[in-house]
């Protein structure tokens, strides 16, 4: 336990523990609230699946995995690059890295968001047509709204890093976007099992 | 001798760092917890006279039978908007209110972690507030009930725009709900004063903790079934239209979801008023601290585990009716725990019979009696019986009305005296609770035999062979004399803001910080953080005397280097102190994110997309604009 002036002692003030601060926090309970969000939508799902016989309803086929195969990649890939600028900033570095490291982040997520468009009109996701539909743009649209601002969120990050390079604001920055990212990449991963996979086995 | 509240010997840069700028736009970019949240307590009650209004023109139109006071449209219009204001718009906000004004003194901080995200959070309470209300006058009031079944409120049989602004409306207060609940919970974790270790944290703070956790979790669905609503409305989608596949059903257990926890988010607020008031009246420290701690958490988990029970009618399977049957009658326990060791405490101590803690008996007695009754509605069999009669509107009047405005009231007679500075009239105070208490059990008692005789809710009128106009009319005059008792309230606090007797930094002889400060409190709060060891820190020692080490961090957070903010960060379970931060001083982008937001509403609401889109893209700027732009430094 870090104590500082509380004993008696004279201590000096104590080091910014940036990992843990206010913003972390924060970003903590905003992901608790995406993830009863989530919930929601994942109960939804499969409580109005459980009123069919045969799901996907007819006529939409079987949803292909190809295209979103390839932006599911894409989109574990970015986290890469997110998480070296995130132990780089918790660490107190900056190598010069950063900028770039975000940047190819900000690609990879822009292409999966385009990868995953050119998915749904070729899988012909109708969400006016019946309820599948509108269960695939209510579950894909939640992440996808997500994604848009965790890009935008890194985007910031990218400009301040550039511009200022890595100073206590820019580290909780980097923290806090990071974790709004991790968030993005895993809860993909369940909205891809629940939209792409769930369908083929059950 | 230097203490901590001793005023500096030099300019005060304290006060004029914490000092909000005068004028309207201080007023617009103000930020400091106290400033928003008193705000957010006169929005609250506002908003909880415009919901007595519509009762009491209910209650007169049941008055007598076949009456023609109101027509079946606009009666249905009264009950939605009734329940929607209280719950929404009054219960759940005014117990945050109270929290965002009065934990961060009873902590011993200086301010909430996220300043512009509560100033946000008002702003869109009350324009969320606005929007819903503005259906008057377009002739669209919500008429669906407060709890907007599908599927009544669907496309199909709900075409008109009513709806629209009921979702689009309680939405945004909900997100408001979300951020006040985020800001509290990281208060509570991460800013206590140093030594206040969470297990000598005032119950208060326990219970916030436990709220915010349950609105966090809670409130997220009801966002998600409105959106998808909303959906269907708008943009054609089937959630809740079973001829694609969709069903009605779904909204109600997402609504429940959200809809059960959110009954024990408006009572734990209240039931950690009265952990605050009953020590401090009964002069004894209160009995049983850990096991109302536990208690308070046990509430908090159990209340996720009986929404089905508000569905026991709609025909699921008897498995989940059992499950949902005993989780529901769990409930008494930790409930039946907190009412002991507040009896036991009174039992223990001297009680001095002040107005704060004739409502907290007065709630005893009354959430109790609800609590009976809850009893009785969680088996099965009698709920098939008293569902959706006039028994549940008592029952549940009886558990909110005693779970949160007594508790409400007395926190008003408590804390008042710390925001005015002066104290309420004690005379006009009792002769207040004796009418409130009277008349509320005179309008709600009766109404458990109207139910049990079987007349169903929400009917807007009843034939005379009924034989229900009997108690019908005593609760209507019950409602006169309630009335009379709000009313009573309402000109003591008011009259006593201006002309009220001093009342001094502790007028009560409290226990906790928040009596430390001066009232009203600066906007600061404390000059000097106090280190606390104890759960009664102005009990241990009196008069209190903070430990202060002058050449540590206190010494730069009492006199700050620069005009910063400065507030103390200390470790989750111990408080140790680990860190000084800065907050921002004041901000613009709240009210113009909030505004950005609205036109997105709005256009949504009349289908002008562009106008919605156009204000999308604002509230994005703004979100870019607020991440880059923190003013720290005066």
């Amino acid at each position: 336990m870090r104590t500082s002036g509380h004993t008696g002692e004279a201590a000096p003030r104590p080091a910014p523990h940036i990992a843990r601060g206010t913003g972390w926090w924060g970003m903590l309970l905003l992901q608790l609230v995406l993830v009863s969000m989530l919930a929601a939508l994942l109960f939804s799902y499969f409580y109005l699946r459980d009123g069919f016989d045969t799901w996907p309803p007819a006529p939409a086929p079987a949803p292909a995995l190809g295209l979103t195969a390839v932006a599911t990649g894409l989109l574990v890939l970015s986290a890469v690059p997110v998480a070296a600028v995130h132990l780089a900033a918790r660490a107190g570095r900056s190598d010069g890295r950063g900028p770039a490291a975000l940047a190819a982040a900000l690609a990879l997520g822009a292409a999966f968001l385009a990868v995953q468009f050119a998915d749904y009109s070729a899988n012909d996701i109708d969400p006016q047509r019946d309820v599948y539909g509108s269960l695939f743009l209510a579950l894909a649209g939640f992440h996808h709204v997500n994604a848009v601002l965790a890009l935008l969120g890194l985007g910031v990050v990218l400009l301040r890093v550039r511009s200022g390079g890595m100073r206590p604001r820019e580290q909780e920055m980097v923290v806090t976007a990071a974790h709004y990212w991790y968030f993005v990449v895993w809860s993909w991963i369940v909205v891809a099992a629940t939209l792409y996979l769930a369908p083929r086995f059950w | 001798m230097t203490t901590l509240q001793d005023p500096p010997a030099t300019e005060d840069r304290l006060a004029a760092t914490w000092a909000t700028q005068p004028g309207a736009a201080g007023w617009f970019t103000a930020l400091n917890h106290k400033q928003v949240a008193q705000r957010f307590l006169v929005t609250a009650f506002v908003f909880f006279g415009l919901g007595g209004i519509q009762s009491v023109l209910m209650r007169w139109q049941l008055g007598s039978a076949e009456s023609t006071f109101l027509d079946a449209q606009t009666y249905n219009e009264l009950f939605t908007m009734h329940g929607t204001t209280m719950m929404f718009l009054f219960a759940v906000p005014v117990g945050e209110a109270f929290a965002m004004y009065f934990l961060p003194l009873m902590l011993g901080t200086r301010d909430l972690p996220f300043p512009r995200l509560t100033a946000f959070g008002w702003y869109i309470y009350v324009l969320g507030g606005i929007f819903l209300y503005s259906s008057f006058l377009f002739g669209q009031v919500p008429d669906g009930g407060w709890f907007a079944y599908t599927p009544l409120t669907g496309p199909e049989y709900s075409p008109s725009s009513s709806i629209d602004f009921w979702l689009l409306g309680v939405t945004f207060v909900e997100i408001a709900t979300i951020a006040g609940a985020i800001e509290l919970v990281v208060l509570i974790l991460r800013y206590r004063a140093p030594g206040m270790k969470i297990s000598q944290m005032p119950l208060l703070a326990w219970n916030v903790l436990v709220t915010g956790i349950a609105v966090i979790f809670a409130f997220p669905p009801l966002v998600v079934a409105s959106v998808l609503l909303e959906l269907d409305r708008k943009v054609g989608t089937h959630f809740y239209d079973p001829a694609a596949g969709g069903e009605s059903l779904l909204w109600q257990h997402l609504f429940w979801f959200f809809g059960h926890p959110e009954v024990y988010i408006i009572l734990l607020p209240g039931l950690g008023i009265v952990s605050t008031i009953v020590p401090v009246f009964a002069r004894s420290r209160i009995v049983g601290y850990s096991l109302i701690a536990v208690s308070t958490v046990a509430i908090g988990i159990l209340s996720f585990g009986v929404w089905v029970h508000h569905m026991f009618t709609t025909g699921i399977p008897q498995l989940g009716l059992a499950f949902f049957s005993v989780a529901s009658l769990f409930i008494p326990i930790p409930s039946a725990i907190q009412i002991s060791a507040w009896i036991a405490t009174i039992w223990q101590g001297r009680a001095v019979w002040k107005t704060p803690m004739m409502y907290v008996v007065g709630f005893i007695v009354i959430f109790v009696l609800g609590g009976v009754t809850g009893v009785m509605v969680a088996s099965v069999p009698f709920d098939t019986q008293a569902h959706d009669s006039y028994f549940v509107v008592a029952h549940f009047h009886y558990v909110l009305i005693g779970g949160i405005l007594f508790p409400v009231l007395a926190a008003v007679h408590f804390w008042m005296p710390k925001i005015t500075g002066r104290l309420l009239d004690e005379r006009l105070g009792t002769i207040g609770f004796w009418l409130t208490f009277i008349g509320f059990n005179v309008t709600f008692f009766p109404l458990h035999i109207t139910g049990l005789q079987g007349m169903p809710r929400r009917l807007y009128t009843y034939a005379e062979s009924t034989g229900w106009e009997l108690t019908q009319a005593i609760a209507t005059w019950g409602t006169v004399v309630l009335t009379l008792g709000l009313l009573m309230t309402l000109g003591n606090v008011v009259h006593s803001a201006r002309y009220g007797e001093r009342a001094g930094d502790d007028p009560w002889g409290g226990e906790t910080l928040d009596w430390y400060a001066t009232s009203p409190p600066p906007a600061y709060n404390f000059r000097g953080i106090p280190e606390v060891a104890s759960r009664s820190p102005l009990w241990d020692t009196r008069p209190f005397r903070p430990r202060y080490d002058p050449a540590t961090w206190q010494d730069e957070l009492r006199e700050p280097r620069a005009p910063v903010r400065q507030v103390v960060l200390t470790s989750v379970l111990d408080a140790a102190p680990e860190e000084l931060v800065t907050l921002p001083q004041k901000s613009w982008w709240p009210l113009v994110m909030a505004v950005a937001l609205t036109v997105a509403l709005i256009g949504t609401m009349i289908d002008v997309y562009p106008l919605a889109l156009t204000g999308v893209l604002a509230a994005v700027v703004t979100g870019v604009a607020w991440i880059w732009d923190r003013q720290d430094q005066r």
